[in-house]
């Protein structure tokens, strides 16, 4: 009963905007709708055993300049331990903090914290990715559910039981995919399933099979495309789209992925490879062409295309004695759509989310 | 007298070691005490070619030391890993290199782990040790295991005697936080040639300690949960002097403890269910044999079978459920002759045979095992002024796996050579100098573990460099001291570290190069102050500079090595008197980081921490009533020993102990 109300005075507000908005009164934006690409934030996880907390940058597109540490220095403690996922949604930041079991939300233009949601009692717990629509945010939580956060009265108002340690999810039309990446069962090899969330009613209405280690769905709203990170063995970490009856077939093998309209972006640094592509996959054609036009980072920790201005952001650790450090700070590259390098910025330590400041 | 002579050294070479069990030989304690007519007076710390601490009974009350691990944090060069409270995991490392590099020994044979390579400490409970040694380098003793010189440093925990009459103490301790700690041990002679005792014990803590908590510009006041322990063990020690010439003495040992771990401290979430459950049963027998005038031999057999079951509960994992069993187990055999040809020269061949395996439940467990051969030649020669010993190891370790590949084999020679030198006859002067070539074998964890170990690892080696100095002021009534200074480089290569392919796939590799050097500094002086007056004053000092020099562009180059102060020291004072013992004892050490590259969120606190222990012994008749009061930690001083592990403030302890 409750969320049926807070949806329909969501709607209200909603449809009550955009009908002031027709009379000469500043455009409220729709959230779901970006049209102003700001910057690109940066969730650092840190390295919570070395005491390296979790931090927030944000790289502003206009002045050139990182801002670090926001939560820390707009709210005098820590996010915790661990930061996973993030998502801009309206007027506010939702981080989800896996280690510490709690969602935070912030003010996006401040950093205050305005609530912090504990989990430690609720039936999801630890926050993996986040995603939002129709006022709602959605949160993969590893001990296998998909939580629903209304945000009007922002509380969970359910949360729906799916596959095992489910990660990053996508939204293709009614349907929320979620990847059950079973992470936790590698003594066993992972897992292979997919679960379809309606939004309509939240609830599963498909398990689906799929390549192993599912751990990222990526959509621009007609296609699908499943990132799968085999067993860091024998099994390389693999791309496949997934067409409307949820049959997957092979694309690439790439271990970053992220998509913008008609192009999947992805990254492939396997396992002992010396060597790193980045590259963009034509959807419609099947084209794959270089994406960017220098040589990239040392060690790919996350990519981000904007989804209005459509530049690329991968973020990176930093090598130490050859190999990757996950102690010392990261750093993220940004590149226009066309793959030229605008900047690189100095971020946390374990830049492992790249989400967007956009209106 | 030469076949006295021959008992006293070989008495010597064994006391540190063996000495709960060899004490009630009488002919060998009778022979002890000609020995101080042609020796010095000075102690074996003075006298020594290596670094060597000794902490007996005495002494830990003198400095107020409340366990074993606490014991070895008062020797100079030793860094404590304590997750705080009772019963919480403790390892030590010693002079800069890892836990891996230092042996323990329990009662003359090494305790081990194939696993991780590392002995918990916080097993052993003070109330049956009869003495806690350290040794850095070669043992100077040489009647000794070939495993024993297989270590950069070594650790010995020597319980008390198997006594030749009836011996009963009982012991209770309760403490802060929720523990409590009897103890029984219960000896008796049962014939003129035989004797035993066995022991029980119990501990149980909640540890449920306050904490202040800091997160950016708050302060909050937290307690430890989820941090109960239990633990038990058994022991029966059993004595055979067959002859003159033989002795026979056995052991059984159990161990069990179930304990909650608290896990670090994550900000917003105190829920953890981890629990720990460890068991350990061994059995191991010795024998000593005169074989002639100048040939002493000495056997060990031994048995060890290790259990450990982690278990965790959440959503995240299958069925809700993490349960990680290992089981390892040892077989052991020990054999070195002493050959005594004239007091000045000794000589020993000692040669190990080992067999370990671990078991696992883990699907990806290839049931690793390992075949080991170790042989050790050792020459002593021995003046009134100068003792020289050189010894070489030869160590064969064969690797094999039922399922699967196994890791390297490894076979390297390590010599060593030691020396003492004493310049003026007429003064307790001792210079020292010694070096040690050793290394450690790849655990199994290193070699095995799933998208973590790597076959391919070597052993990591260390050389040792020392020089030092001892003097002693002894026969005085009013006032007897010990000093050392030592100086020494460590040089490690081939470290063994973790490098990741990503955050899920590491793999072990011989990348590391360290470099230490630093002083250690100690300082023993008692004083009378009238009879039954005594004042005594314990210092300990040292400077680690531990260097990881693997590579120039690192930006680790030349910092300081993860959880390696600087600065470390203790000092105890203590007053005995006929009324009521009391020492104050404080331990101070510098900041350090949690990385190799001291980066300054990684940094740790350096800390002071200072307690007060106040005894007394009440003789009744025959029997004694021995009360202990500790206050551990009086300035409630909040520290880190470990990154995220809080230690616990002030503690009050009190113990009363009976002994028939």
């Amino acid at each position: 009963m409750k969320k049926t109300t807070s949806l329909m005075l969501f709607t209200a507000f909603a449809l009550g905007f955009s009908s002031c908005s027709k009379e000469d009164e500043p455009k409220l934006p729709n959230p779901d709708v970006p049209t102003v690409a700001e910057g690109a934030f940066i969730l650092n996880q840190g390295n919570y055993n070395k005491q390296i907390e979790g931090s927030l940058t944000l790289i502003d597109y206009s002045s050139k300049s990182a801002s670090q540490n926001l939560f820390q220095r707009a709210n005098g403690r820590s996010m915790g331990s661990t930061p996973q996922g993030a998502v801009v949604y309206g007027s506010k930041i939702y981080l989800g903090i896996y280690g510490s079991n709690v969602i935070e939300i912030i003010d996006r233009n401040s950093y205050k914290s305005l609530k912090q949601i504990s989990l430690s009692d609720a039936e999801g717990q630890s926050p993996r990715a986040l995603i939002a629509k129709d006022g709602k945010v959605y949160i993969s939580m590893y001990n296998g559910y998909v939580s629903r956060l209304d945000t009007l009265s922002l509380s969970i108002d359910k949360s729906v039981k799916v596959g095992p340690n489910p990660e990053i999810m996508a939204i293709k039309g009614d349907y929320l995919y979620v990847p059950n990446s079973d992470g936790m069962n590698w003594k066993n090899g992972y897992g292979t399933t997919a679960s379809k969330i309606n939004l309509k009613t939240f609830s599963v209405e498909k398990t689906f099979e799929v390549g192993l280690n599912p751990c990222q769905f990526a959509s621009n709203g007609t296609d699908l495309f499943l990132l799968c990170k085999g067993n860091y063995g024998d099994i390389h970490s693999t791309v496949y789209r997934v067409d409307n009856n949820d049959n997957s077939t092979e694309v690439c093998e790439a271990t970053l992925m992220d998509i913008k309209d008609d192009k999947l972006y992805y990254i492939n640094a396997p396992i002992k490879a010396t060597e790193i592509s980045y590259f963009t996959y034509d959807i419609a054609s099947g084209a794959k062409t270089k994406m960017i036009s220098d040589n990239g980072v040392d060690s790919p920790a996350g990519l981000g295309v904007d989804p209005v201005n459509g530049n690329i952001i991968v973020t990176s650790y930093t090598m130490d004695n050859g190999v990757t450090s996950y102690s010392t700070d990261g750093y993220a590259k940004v590149y226009s759509s066309n793959g030229s390098l605008i900047n690189r910025y100095e971020v946390g330590v374990g830049p492992c989310a790249v989400f967007f400041n956009y209106k | 007298m030469r076949r006295h002579i021959a008992l006293i050294f070989a008495f010597l070479a064994t006391k540190a070691i063996v000495a709960s069990d060899i004490e009630n030989a009488d002919t060998l304690t009778h022979t002890l005490s000609e020995l101080n007519v042609f020796s010095t007076p000075a102690p074996k710390e003075a006298v020594s070619t290596t670094p060597i601490r000794i902490t007996d009974q005495k002494q830990m009350l003198r400095t107020g030391v409340g366990d074993v691990s606490d014991a070895l944090t008062r020797m100079p060069g030793v860094n404590l890993r304590d997750y705080g409270g009772a019963g919480g995991l403790k390892t030590v490392s010693v002079r800069g290199f890892g836990a891996g590099h230092t042996g323990v020994i329990f009662d003359g044979a090494p305790l081990s782990d194939v696993q991780s390579g590392q002995i918990d400490l916080s097993r052993y409970s003070i109330d049956n040790v009869k003495n806690v040694s350290m040794v850095i380098g070669d043992n100077e003793d040489i009647f000794i295991p070939a495993r024993l010189a297989a270590s950069a440093a070594t650790v010995s925990i020597s319980t008390m005697p198997v006594i030749n009459k009836t011996d009963l103490s009982v012991k209770m301790r309760v403490g802060s936080f929720g523990f409590y700690n009897p103890f029984l041990r219960f000896g008796t002679s049962l014939s003129e040639k035989t004797a035993f005792n066995i022991i029980g014990e119990f501990t149980h803590a909640d540890n449920d300690y306050p904490f202040k908590l800091r997160n950016g510009e708050f302060t909050t006041n937290e307690k430890r949960t989820n941090s109960r322990m239990n633990s038990g063990n058994a022991e029966a020690n059993f004595i055979w002097k067959i002859n003159s010439d033989n002795t026979l003495s056995a052991k059984a040992y159990y161990y069990y403890s179930n304990r909650q771990l608290p896990g670090p401290v994550i900000y917003y979430n105190n829920v953890s269910k981890e629990r720990l459950h460890e068991s350990n049963a061994m059995a191991q027998a010795h024998w000593r044999s005169r074989l002639s005038d100048v040939f002493m031999l000495n056997g060990l057999l031994k048995f060890n079978h290790a259990v450990s079951k982690y278990h965790d509960e959440n959503g995240k994992y299958p069925d809700g459920i993490l349960d990680q069993n290992y089981w390892q187990r040892e077989y052991y055999t020990s054999w070195a002759l002493l050959y005594t040809p004239t007091y000045n020269w000794n000589f020993d061949y000692s040669v190990d045979y080992f067999y370990n395996n671990l078991n696992s439940n883990l699907t990806t467990d290839s049931k690793p095992f390992r075949n080991s051969v170790l042989q050790s030649a050792t020459a002593k020669f021995r003046t009134q002024s100068l003792t020289v010993m050189a010894r070489l190891l030869y160590s064969l370790y064969l690797n094999d796996a039922k399922n699967g590949e196994s890791a390297k084999n490894a076979r390297r020679l390590s010599p060593s050579v030691s020396l003492a030198y004493r310049p003026i006859s007429s003064q307790l002067l001792y210079l020292r100098a010694s070096y040690k070539n050793i290394f450690r074998m790849p655990t199994f964890n290193e070699a095995y573990f799933d998208h973590y170990g790597s076959l391919d690892i070597l052993p990591e080696s260390i050389d040792q460099l020392n020089i030092g100095a001892t003097y002693t002021i002894s026969g005085n009534q009013l006032l007897n001291a010990t000093f050392t200074l030592d100086g020494y480089v460590n040089n490690i290569h081939d470290m063994i570290v973790a490098v990741p392919f990503n955050m899920f796939v590491w793999s072990m590799v011989n990348l590391g190069k360290v470099r230490t050097y630093g002083i250690d500094a100690a300082a023993e002086v008692t004083m009378s102050a009238g009879k039954k007056h005594d004042i005594s004053l314990n210092f300990n000092y040292s400077f680690q500079r531990a260097m990881p020099l693997t590579n120039p562009e690192s930006s680790e180059w030349k910092k300081q090595v993860a959880y390696i102060p600087k600065h470390s020291g203790s000092a105890a004072v203590s007053y005995e008197n006929p009324w009521v013992n009391i020492s104050v004892s404080g331990t101070g050490v510098s900041e350090r980081f949690t990385t190799n590259n001291n980066l300054l969120a990684t940094r740790i606190d350096g800390y002071m921490e200072f307690g007060v222990t106040a005894w007394r012994s009440i003789p009744i008749k025959k029997h004694t009533i021995d009360l202990r009061f500790d206050i551990q930690n009086i300035f409630n001083k909040q520290y880190y020993i470990v990154a995220r592990y809080p230690m616990p403030g002030r503690q009050f302890k009190f113990s009363f102990a009976f002994n028939y």
